[in-house]
């Protein structure tokens, strides 16, 4: 019971406790500050990728394989997938004005591609902003166009449509927002829609190769398309080189739709043999596991589908299933590796509050040695003596790293607000939106694992006690008394 | 003390003492040099006496009185306490020792600058109990407490801190405290060595009275004056208890 008494006494009357309660405090706040941002960028990111690429993606070579059809039925039948759907991925090359530049095309069906990784989601404009955006919506063909602009999926509408109006003949697509090479950002890290390139036809080119990946034997294709949107996905690379097009519209530049061709067709001569039917070919899928499937076992579910349907072509290599994480396993794995250099450092930072409140209580120890001596003398035993430091630890645990973790939820839910006033008090930009892809500083806390750090700043608070306790616990009563 | 050897009728009669110190020897080291305080000291404390130790100051009176009160180890010899030996006790049980069996007031009061006069009185109490154990004593404690402080004249002192209480206040609440857990025997090292006369005075009147109440006392002092009040006192000189037998002791009549 003194315990209490005297750790409450000692701990309103020191100016000791106070310092090692403040660094209990500080290092408490830092972690946690450091964990949740650190963290929330980390979680962000996965995010991001994630809902990119889908659960799993089966990957072939660039030319495609054929079969494709009856693999993303095979898949979609298997119990650990939801959905899954064809994909081509191309090199192409755009041109803004005199502006050449390199892009990924995607080719894809965006219905499935909304089933499979959320594809509204990412487009960062909404129809009111299109329909404003858009000059003449009175006219006929300009309503004709507001609503090929703003139906919810793009596709490729074929020539016919586009009989009067020519402009509602071309496929619609969307593109990374970044592509534009004259697009700012604002101060804000916001996008000027009136930079944007929706609405605007953009030409784009591929080469398309031979059934065995030849390049340079088919003639390069170029097509315009129709930007509706642009998309902002949270990864750069992706926003910066992103093309997204009907499926059905790459694969025909690529020469990769199924068709009628001839058996040794001559091209030079334009004669060949017996006409048969060409299947078409894609080179990738995208797969929705079922909620609640293991990821590794469906993307083994979805290997086996497919090496038993390339069981008949032993001349090919099977495309690779793989998992989001190991499609992003290298940027991924830097991220975690960063992650174990920021645990390290919190190892430090937790020893320097191991000694902070050591010394501070070693000192306490010196400066106390007399009243020890007395409470010895009047009957406290040296287990007392020793758990009145240890609660005093433990107090001073208690006290600073609640401090701390109130200050660091604070500090850490108001972090955008606090940037903001930096900014507008001191012109200082603590965090450029314009330079990082998240235009907010993560501000939630992970409460669990706060927490954690709560816990672990109480138990270091303890064993720094625990040495100047002891020593304490050892101090003869004649000898305490008679310290001066 | 040959009470077995020469079994005087009054000596019979006489109840068998509280406190008995055995050959004691007691050597500080330091530097190299042994200092030898206490070479062989036999003392006995009887129930209800006031026993003063009178002595020269570093002759090792307040060794003598930690050694009798549990606060440090003779090199030699036993210190009994009810016939049993204090220094095989184990810790704990000394522990309890110190706080339960004697009380301890010390020249420089030594009270804790925390706490309040009422609390430094309570805290004696508290140290042998848990929380559960102080929770369920705590108004019957809390309330002797207050009257002992009361009977000190401190009633309107209990929430001042030490340092806002005079010396003699400081060594009235060290009395308080020494007696809270009702010690058998009180163990005061110069209780008024650092007081002024006029206090020293009232703090030794307030020992008298303790003793007039029944309270066994062993007070150590290098004032001769002091001794007055003693039923007995005894002289620390050269390491050896001198003068043992001092006519005023009513329980020890030499005979004629
Ligand atoms: N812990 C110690 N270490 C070394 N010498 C000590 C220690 N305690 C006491 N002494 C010495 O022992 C002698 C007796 O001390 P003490 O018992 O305090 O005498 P008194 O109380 O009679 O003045 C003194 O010379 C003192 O310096
Ligand atoms: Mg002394």
């Amino acid at each position: 019971m003194f315990k209490l008494l005297l750790v409450l006494k000692y701990l309103r009357r020191k100016l000791a406790p106070l310092f090692a309660a403040l660094a209990v405090m500080l290092c408490t706040a830092m972690v946690i500050i450091v964990m949740s941002v650190m963290g929330g960028f980390l979680e962000n990111f996965r995010a991001s990728a994630h809902a990119l690429t889908g659960d799993i993606v089966v990957e072939g070579p660039l030319q495609g394989f054929t079969g494709y059809e009856e693999l993303v039925a095979t898949i979609e039948a298997l119990p650990e997938v939801a959905a899954a759907a064809p994909m081509l991925r191309a090199v192409g090359l755009v041109n803004f004005r005199d502006t050449a530049k390199p892009v990924q095309l995607q080719g894809v069906d965006f219905q499935k591609l909304e089933q499979i990784v959320g594809y509204k989601k990412t487009l960062l404009w909404n129809n009111d902003q299109l329909r404003q955006h858009l000059r003449d919506p009175q006219s006929e063909a300009g309503k004709a166009f507001v609503a090929k602009m703003t139906r919810a999926f793009p596709i490729d509408p074929g020539p016919e449509a586009g009989a009067k109006i020519p402009a509602l003949a071309l496929p619609e697509a969307v593109m990374g927002v970044e592509v534009y090479p004259f697009q700012r950002r604002n101060d804000d890290g916001d996008y000027e829609l009136s930079r944007s390139r929706a609405g605007e036809k953009l030409p784009v080119t591929v080469i398309p190769l031979t059934e065995a990946g030849t390049v340079g034997v088919l003639e390069p294709v170029r097509r315009e398309i129709l930007i509706t949107n642009e998309v902002k996905s949270g990864l750069y690379d992706i926003d910066a080189s992103a093309v997204v097009l009907p499926f059905s519209t790459l694969q025909s530049m690529l020469n990769m739709q199924p068709r009628t061709g001839f058996t040794d067709f001559d091209p030079n001569t334009g004669r060949g043999g017996e006409e048969i039917q060409v299947p078409g070919r894609a080179n990738q899928l995208v797969i929705k596991a079922a909620p609640g499937a293991d990821l590794l076992a469906a993307r083994d579910a979805v290997q086996a589908v497919i090496a038993k349907q390339w069981e008949d072509r032993p001349l090919q290599f099977p495309p690779l299933a793989r998992t989001w994480e190991e499609v992003h396993q290298n940027i991924l794995g830097a991220v975690e590796n960063e992650k174990g250099l920021v645990t390290f450092l919190f190892g430090i930072i937790g020893l320097v509050a191991v000694v902070m409140v050591a010394t501070t209580f070693y000192m306490i120890v010196l400066e106390k040695t007399r009243d020890i001596g007395v409470l010895r003398a009047i009957g406290a035993s040296r287990g007392g003596i020793m758990g009145l430091f240890v609660g005093y630890g433990l107090a001073i645990g208690v006290v600073g790293s609640l401090l701390g973790l109130a200050i660091a939820v604070g500090i850490v839910t108001h972090l955008n607000e606090i940037q903001a006033i930096l900014n507008t008090w001191f012109g200082w930009q603590m965090w450029d939106p314009k330079t990082y892809f998240f235009d907010r500083i993560p501000d939630t806390v992970n409460y669990t694992e706060a927490l954690r750090v709560v816990a672990g700043a109480i138990i270091s608070s303890v064993v720094g006690a625990m040495i100047p306790a002891w020593i304490a616990g050892r101090l003869k009563p004649v000898d305490a008394l008679r310290y001066e | 003390m040959n009470l077995t050897a020469t079994p005087a009728p009054a000596a019979v009669t006489a109840p068998p003492p509280i406190l008995r110190a055995q050959a004691i020897e007691k050597t500080y080291r330091m530097g190299g040099k042994d200092l030898r305080v206490l070479k062989g000291v036999d003392c006995e404390v009887r129930p209800g006496e006031l026993l003063a130790i009178l002595g020269r100051s570093g002759s090792g009176k307040s060794t003598l009185l930690h050694l009798l009160g549990g606060l440090d180890r003779p090199d030699a010899g036993q210190v009994f306490y009810d016939g049993e030996d204090v220094y095989r006790r184990r810790g704990r049980e000394l522990d309890r020792y110190r706080n339960h069996s004697v009380g301890f007031v010390f020249q420089f009061y030594h009270l804790l600058p925390e706490l309040s006069a009422l609390e430094n009185v309570t805290v004696a109490a508290m140290l042998q109990r848990g929380v559960a154990g102080w929770m369920g004593a705590k108004k019957q404690l809390t309330q002797r407490a207050r009257d002992l402080l009361d009977q000190m004249g401190l009633a309107d002192r209990m929430t001042h801190r030490p340092s806002k209480l005079s010396g003699g206040e400081r060594q009235r609440v060290a009395i308080a405290r020494a007696l809270i857990n009702e010690p058998r025997v009180l163990l005061a090292d110069e209780p008024t060595g650092n007081l002024d006369q006029e206090t020293g005075a009232s703090i030794l009147e307030l020992f008298d009275q303790l003793h007039a109440g029944g309270q066994t006392t062993v007070m150590v002092t290098h004032d001769p004056k002091v001794a007055d009040a003693a039923d007995r006192v005894v002289t620390l000189v050269g390491g050896r208890l001198a003068g043992e037998e001092v006519a005023q002791s009513p329980t020890d009549q030499p005979a004629p």
